[in-house]
């Protein structure tokens, strides 16, 4: 087998990534670049086995060999139907019938005569071949296909504008040109020297082209110079300080120990695993990726640490500075969805000016687009734009911009982010991408205060902080679904002590008898909890929609906490689901500190809560995460409560605890839902002589007694 | 209000900060100062031995404290929580995302 095993595997690569394709639909020469790569695979293959058979099956070689002459000269046709039009579908007819003409007088000769080649065979490693009377011809032939192919593309990369398509041509022209050389060196020149031995990695020719189209294919971001050095720079060290070592080593065993194949193929193995890791951390953090995500990771803090009380112009005034120092950035734009539901600018400017009514095309475009970030050079390469590009192209145009960043929640744009053109005249690159990427949840954070907080000017200067409370909690509350049922008393309250907290309260009706509610506690004070407990608000509003397993949607609203909420951020509380047609609560417990249960038949106050994992603490937390049921007698009742009341403490230092609380219940035990709350509340603020320290949140449930709703 | 004190010393490669006091709403700002200025740029270790009380706030700093040392590739430790940090720390349940020791006397060389 030997040599030949490469030039397999590399028909596999081919064969996969000319399938890969697909999905990238057809019109910007896929279609020649699929035939291409599948022609390259079949040539290696047939020189491969070709070579293998030139042994013992002489006939058989030769047929093969023609055909990998035959199929080779099929591929540069297609690289070069590829050219002609590449980035553009156009169809012109008559150059395809000429090139399928082309190849088929190819195949006639190449492997239906003695043109090409007369006779193979091979005695151990000397392969030798008898080469027909036009088998320099054939060769020239296919040789100035593939180098006319290379200056076409060259040409044509020197001539568009398109940065983006420059680059993939550029790419493209490179990558045919080494496949030419190669296979010219070891198909053609070195077995016209007599030297066989490398013949059968000839089949490996075609891959760098392949590779390169397929680049092209899917690229839609140009590479950022600065990286694409630093990454070969990294893999050309690993392969000089940690590869070749590597192999010598195992080849010096394998030249000492032949008889132990395996233990020495073993040790290869384990080097690898053991050393390749760490050599491969280690280099990057010299000259690699770790720096650019380190400066990724200073950027997201720097966002993280904006004082979002500081009053919504400031704020985007200096986020406004953070963007044009990350990004280098000629200007940036906040927009916000405005009452009407269309798109607003709100900064820069001293005036809000509506950029795109509810009922432009622009505004469901953005909403189901399946990214958040979005560079124009996207919208340009990207098949995946087709139906929406012309919107995008338009909007982006209108503004200036060459990158947006949206923030949405569920199907509804929130905010969007644009950026100008760069000051350096370049475009936003991989890099820049990658860093949109990793900033987009705390912008999402910035867009929900701007579209929850109205301008500072609006606001009284003196009681800033409270002006912005009021609105963040209006806007929480006004959506909250109140539990209306026959037969059922629901009762809550929801406040903090300096008007801005973390608790959050929300209830959504599901259907006729069914409500989704969560009760907890966003760790951290003032506004930037407020911050991220609506936007966990509105994130577990999001997930409802999509996720119907009850578990997974509790991991995932951990998920997004571990990915878009400031570190540190966790949510003690718990999920639950009121089903009252079957009179029952299901709940997950996430770190509640308090649910008690009131049952009618042992006329007692049961503590039933269990044991809970808060959200925020774990990457995975759906392992750890268990569904309670709970059944609902009549005149049963249920009382959950944050650690705002249980740990509420006296002057003396004494905590407001659980037994009080119970004692509180058991006193009111069939009082409405409301004056539970109102008693528990008077209590607690008289037990703290009026000084509760927290934030709280109490919510009652009183279960009458089901009666068949009439609706 | 009864205030906090947070006194920072060197053990070996660690910066130690003892805190003393209650760690609350009030509070938790000046444990998230101390944390954030030597997070990340040595080991740490926070000794909560004289924490009188700790609300959700204290536990926010140190989670971040513990995940910023993390993505930095420091160690970090808490040293004899007393009991009511420790209570604080079990009702989150994930107790064992606070590497603890008993004392400064633990910590690694």
């Amino acid at each position: 087998m030997g040599l030949t095993i490469f030039t397999y595997l590399a028909a596999i690569v081919m064969v996969i990534t000319a399938f890969r394709t697909k999905r990238l639909g057809s019109g910007t020469g896929s279609t020649a670049f699929k035939l291409g790569a599948l022609a390259s695979a079949a040539y290696a293959v047939c020189l491969a086995t070709g070579y293998l058979l030139a042994a013992d099956n002489q006939d058989m070689a030769l047929s093969l060999l023609r055909w990998a002459g035959a199929l080779a000269l099929a591929s540069y046709a297609a690289f070069f139907r590829m050219a002609l039009t590449y980035p553009y579908a156009r169809k012109i007819y008559l150059v395809d019938l000429a090139l399928t003409v082309l190849v088929g007088i190819a195949v006639w000769r190449f492997v239906y005569t003695a043109d090409f080649l007369e006779s193979v065979r091979r005695i151990e490693l000397e392969y030798i071949r008898f080469e027909g009377a036009a088998h320099g011809l054939l060769s020239t032939l296919g040789a100035a296909l593939a180098l006319a192919t290379t200056v076409l593309f060259l040409i044509r990369g020197l001539t568009t504008a398109s940065r983006m398509y420059k680059q993939h041509l550029f790419v493209l022209t490179v990558g045919l040109a080494v496949s030419v050389a190669y296979g010219y060196i070891l198909a053609i020149y070195f077995p016209g020297q007599g030297k066989n031995v490398v013949y059968p990695l000839a089949g490996l020719s075609a891959l760098p082209a392949i590779l390169a189209g397929y680049y092209a294919l899917t690229a839609t971001r140009l590479f950022h110079v600065g990286t694409l050095a630093k990454s070969t720079l990294t893999y050309g060290l690993l392969i000089v300080f940690f590869g070749l070592p590597l192999g010598v080593v195992v080849g010096v065993l394998l030249m000492f120990r032949l008889d132990m194949l395996a233990f020495v193929l073993g040790v290869g193995v384990l080097g690898f695993l053991m050393f390749g890791r760490w050599a491969e951390g280690f280099l990057k953090g010299r000259f690699g990726s770790a720096r650019d995500e380190e400066a990724r990771e200073e950027l997201e803090t720097a966002i993280a640490h904006l004082d979002l009380s500081a009053g919504r112009d400031e704020v985007l005034g200096k986020l406004s500075e953070i963007m044009a120092d990350a990004f280098g950035s000629s200007w940036f734009m906040a927009i916000s969805e405005n009452e009407s539901g269309g798109l607003s600018r709100v900064f820069p400017g001293a005036e809000e000016e509506e950029l795109a009514a509810s009922d432009s095309p622009i505004v469901p475009v953005l909403t189901a687009l399946d990214r958040s970030v979005v560079l124009k050079t996207d919208v340009i390469a990207d098949p995946a734009f087709a139906d929406s590009k012309t919107a995008i192209f338009g909007f982006m145009d209108a503004l200036g911009s060459e990158a947006l960043i949206l923030a949405r929640e569920g199907r509804r744009i929130v905010g969007l982010f644009a950026f100008g053109p760069k000051r350096n005249g370049r475009d936003y690159n991989a890099l820049d991408y990658e860093a949109f990427l990793a900033i987009h949840g705390k912008l999402f954070v910035v867009a929900y205060y701007v579209r929850h907080v109205a301008r500072e000017s609006l606001l009284s200067t003196v009681e800033k902080e409270i002006g912005l409370a009021d609105q963040i909690v209006k806007s929480v509350q006004e959506s909250i679904a109140p539990i209306d049922y026959p037969g059922v008393d629901v009762s809550f309250v929801c406040r903090s002590t300096r008007q801005l907290g973390g608790d959050l309260y929300d209830a959504v009706r599901l259907s006729e008898h069914r409500w989704f509610f969560v009760v907890g506690d966003v760790s951290g004070k003032g506004l930037n909890a407020s911050m991220s407990m609506i936007i966990l608000k509105s994130m577990i509003r999001t997930l409802l929609r999509e996720e119907k397993d009850f578990i997974k949607l509790v991991s995932r609203t951990n998920q997004f906490i571990k990915d878009h909420l400031p570190r540190g951020t966790f949510f003690a509380g718990v999920f639950g689901f009121l089903a009252l047609d079957k009179r029952s609560i299901y709940f997950i417990n996430c770190g509640i500190p308090a649910i008690f249960f009131r049952s009618p038949s042992l006329d007692a106050i049961i503590e039933v809560q269990g044991e809970g994992k808060m959200l925020g603490f774990v990457r995975n937390l759906e392992p750890h995460l268990k569904t309670r049921r709970l059944d609902l007698p009549v005149n049963s009742g249920l009382v959950i409560s944050t650690d705002g009341i249980i740990e509420a403490e006296s002057i003396r230092g004494e905590h407001y605890g659980k037994e009080r609380l119970v004692r509180i219940l058991t006193e009111n035990r069939g009082a409405p839902a409301a004056d539970i709350v109102d008693s528990v509340i008077r209590s607690a603020t008289s037990f703290t002589d009026g000084r509760l320290e927290d934030d709280i949140t109490l919510l009652a449930i009183n279960f009458h007694g089901h009666k068949e709703k009439t609706s | 209000m009864t205030g906090i004190s947070i006194e920072a010393s060197e053990r070996g490669k660690f910066t130690v900060l003892s805190v003393n006091g209650p760690i609350n709403s009030y509070t938790f700002t000046e444990l998230q100062e101390k944390t954030m200025k030597h997070v990340g740029k040595s080991d740490l270790a926070i000794d909560l031995s004289g924490v009188t009380s700790m609300t959700s706030a204290g536990i926010g700093v140190i989670l971040a404290a513990i995940e910023d040392a993390e993505a930095a590739g420091k160690r970090i430790f808490m040293i004899g929580p007393s009991e009511v940090a420790r209570l604080a720390i079990e009702s989150t349940g994930f107790s064992e995302r606070f590497p603890t020791l008993a004392s400064v006397k633990d910590l690694p060389v």
